[in-house]
């Protein structure tokens, strides 16, 4: 067992109250339910401990959709002070078991955001996006770290890898008109030019591709709203001129 | 008309013969194969799951009957089953057990099977167990409030429909419940230090609409959010910039929909979008571009497109369709279901309850065309539907995914109050 009971003497444990006869009741592992009434006993008590880190991360390995593990979890690292070094590497360890877990992103963004160490960041989602390059919370949590420490430029290189493994990336696709039309360097004329080539070449490659026309589209509209906003300030700038 | 039991694929011609058993017509021409992926002769990933996928689709279609049917007892006995307990390997939703009641019991309520008063009653005591002091729902007893399992959880009170059912809910904690996860950006979080996303946003304007506690206040900036989510493909994500995606769209679209504010969106590129998730040679849809079909956005979709159908409609003042039904029904019925009942995502996937739910809610939205009336939303049969007759469910509501008289009866009840 990941954690001791012999450990957890002291304290009651309180089993689960479902009421008579519960609908779509689960027949829990017995370690499970074990563990499961000495949490219930800790978030009544309160109590924030080395131990409580050692039951919830065998709740959330057994687990790793419960969010009340989770965030009591947190709860605790905060109060304890705890390695967040160690938590970066329990999320790793959940994170390669159950990479579609909602739970397991904002809880490394809360460890993460206080650590300042984008390449560890930027390597780990890498090492996830490597094993389904289309996981959606692992692109949602790639364009936090991108936005947060600024990595607009190296990220274009690695969506052009990723298209040249897979030009059908949709997700792919997606970060790079995300990075275009968020980074705060200014589009240009020249940029739109080189994105329209950029999607164009790619659909050389495979015409029946939607990801990449989509991509296209979406240039040529972003581009028409760039315009439209730009006729519209020389128009103002020519009223006031001549007013 | 076929019973249920005559539902059965011929597991013995090797998926070599192009007729069933009797020599009954093929259920798809031969010119369907026009619509199979065009790998542009570029293989990649993405191209060679796809053509596997739907290798396993033309093998079901070609074993399948040209008039499938529901297999409705199958169903309603699988989710009996569920009701009654799940093993052990179903940990992974003890933090979602509101979800269960809801999926279990929406399609019994689709299939039009009686829930009895029994059930009824147990729904409540269970779900009332998942009730926190702070007004929301949690994913099981003594956990913390969620805004999903809320949204579960008043979903499945609102099929049992009885005065217990709606007394349950403590609706001034739970407004205090919802406000409390309201962000500045229109947004709201899952819980306390939980994700923000347009899956919380509709879990929050659901709930809310339902109980009657919409106020200015919960609702002030939730457009101005969603219009930030929608994507260049014009599809809806869940935080604005991330990649549109089926379910998310859905929750997005759902919020302005009741909230009436469809028209904040680029309506005309959200249907393109949506439209082009249906694959032209399974039927079902996907949920995002280059994606594998999944029967569980049979909904997810179905639902934009119902609601844009609605819309769009009302406010040109002539009948808009958008939904390609029957190859959707046809996925569905032929690659859907499990042989000892229940749903599922795609062949040589197992059912569970969640697609169980979904499929059926897709099935719903596909067979019905819906239309605004003073008194609430009312449902037509979209017509030419596959299969006999007897694989019509009732009508499911585009947004709130409960049956039409469901939300009202719900609405009423708080409206009185």
């Amino acid at each position: 067992m990941p954690f001791s009971a012999s450990d957890w003497k002291d304290v009651v444990p309180v089993p689960q109250d479902d009421g008579v006869q519960p609908l779509a009741p689960i027949a829990y592992a017995q370690e499970y339910t074990e563990a499961m009434d000495l949490f219930r006993a800790v978030l009544l008590s309160g109590e924030k401990s080395a131990r409580v880190l050692e039951l919830t991360a065998f709740i959330i390995e057994a687990n790793s959709s419960h969010y009340t593990a989770w965030k009591y979890r947190l709860d605790t690292v905060r109060a304890l002070g705890s390695p967040l070094e160690d938590e970066l590497k329990f999320v790793e360890e959940v994170a390669f078991e159950t990479p579609k877990s909602y739970q397991l992103w904002p809880y490394r963004q809360a460890i993460s955001d206080q650590l300042n160490q984008p390449q560890r960041e930027i390597d780990f989602v890498g090492r996830i996006l490597a094993l389904d390059s289309k996981n959606y919370h692992a692109w949602a949590y790639r364009q936090h770290i991108v936005s947060k420490y600024d990595l607009w430029d190296s990220e274009l290189e690695y969506i052009d890898g990723l298209l040249r493994d897979d030009v059908r990336n949709n997700s792919a696709w997606n970060q790079r008109f995300f990075v275009v039309s968020r980074r705060p360097a200014e589009f240009t004329a020249a940029d739109l030019d080189a994105e329209v080539a950029y999607a164009l070449s790619h659909i050389q490659k495979a015409p029946h591709n939607e990801s990449a026309w989509n991509y296209l589209r979406g240039q040529a509209s972003h581009c028409a709203v760039l315009l439209a906003a730009r006729a519209h300030l020389l128009t103002v700038a020519a009223e006031s001129c001549l007013s | 008309m076929w019973s249920d039991d005559e539902y059965t694929t011929a597991s013995d011609s090797d998926g070599a013969a192009a007729a069933g058993p009797d020599g009954a017509v093929l259920l798809l021409p031969e010119e369907h194969e026009n619509a199979a992926f065009n790998d542009d002769g570029f293989p990649t990933a993405t191209s060679e799951t796809q053509l596997e996928v739907e290798d396993s689709v033309r093998h079901m279609l070609h074993l399948a009957r040209p008039h499938p049917s529901l297999m409705r007892r199958s169903h309603v006995s699988f989710i009996e089953s569920g009701l009654r307990g799940l093993s052990r390997w179903w940990v992974s939703l003890d933090a979602s057990r509101p979800w269960l009641v809801m999926w279990m019991l929406h399609s019994l309520d689709l299939l039009g099977h009686e829930i009895s008063d029994t059930i009824k009653s147990r729904a409540v005591s269970t779900l009332s167990h998942c009730q926190c002091e702070t007004g929301g729902f949690a994913g099981g007893p003594g956990q913390l409030a969620h805004l999903a399992t809320t949204f579960a959880a008043v979903n499945a009170l609102a099929i049992v429909g009885t005065r217990e059912a709606f007394e349950s809910i403590d609706r001034p904690a739970m407004y205090e419940f919802i406000m409390s996860l309201k962000q500045p950006d229109g947004s709201f979080v899952m819980h306390e230090d939980g994700e923000a996303d347009s899956r919380a946003v509709y879990c929050a304007i659901n709930t809310a609409y339902l109980l009657n506690i919409l106020t200015p206040e919960l609702v002030d900036r939730v457009g101005e959010y969603i219009v930030r989510c929608q994507s260049y493909d014009g599809g809806l994500s869940g935080v604005p910039g991330t990649e549109a995606h089926g379910g998310l769209a859905f929750c997005a679209a759902a919020a302005m929909y009741i909230l009436g504010k469809m028209d904040m969106l680029d309506t005309d590129a959200l249907a393109s979008w949506a439209v082009n998730r249906q694959m032209a040679f399974e039927g079902g849809f996907q949920g995002r571009p280059n994606k594998l079909v999944d029967g569980c956005y049979s909904f997810w979709h179905g639902a934009i497109i119902s609601m844009l159908e609605e819309h769009l409609s009302a406010k040109k003042g002539r009948r808009v369709l958008l939904f390609n039904h029957k190859p959707l029904q046809t996925y569905i019925l032929t690659c859907c279901q499990g042989l000892r009942g229940g749903l599922l995502d795609k062949p040589d996937k197992s059912p569970d309850y969640y697609h169980t739910c979904y499929c059926l809610s897709g099935l719903s939205v596909s067979q019905h065309v819906y239309s605004r009336t003073p008194s609430g939303l009312v449902a037509t049969l979209r017509g030419d539907m596959i299969g006999p007759d007897t694989n019509l469910v009732h009508p499911t509501h585009p947004a709130h995914n409960l049956r039409l008289e469901r939300v009202v009866a719900m609405r009423t009840f708080y409206r009185a109050m």
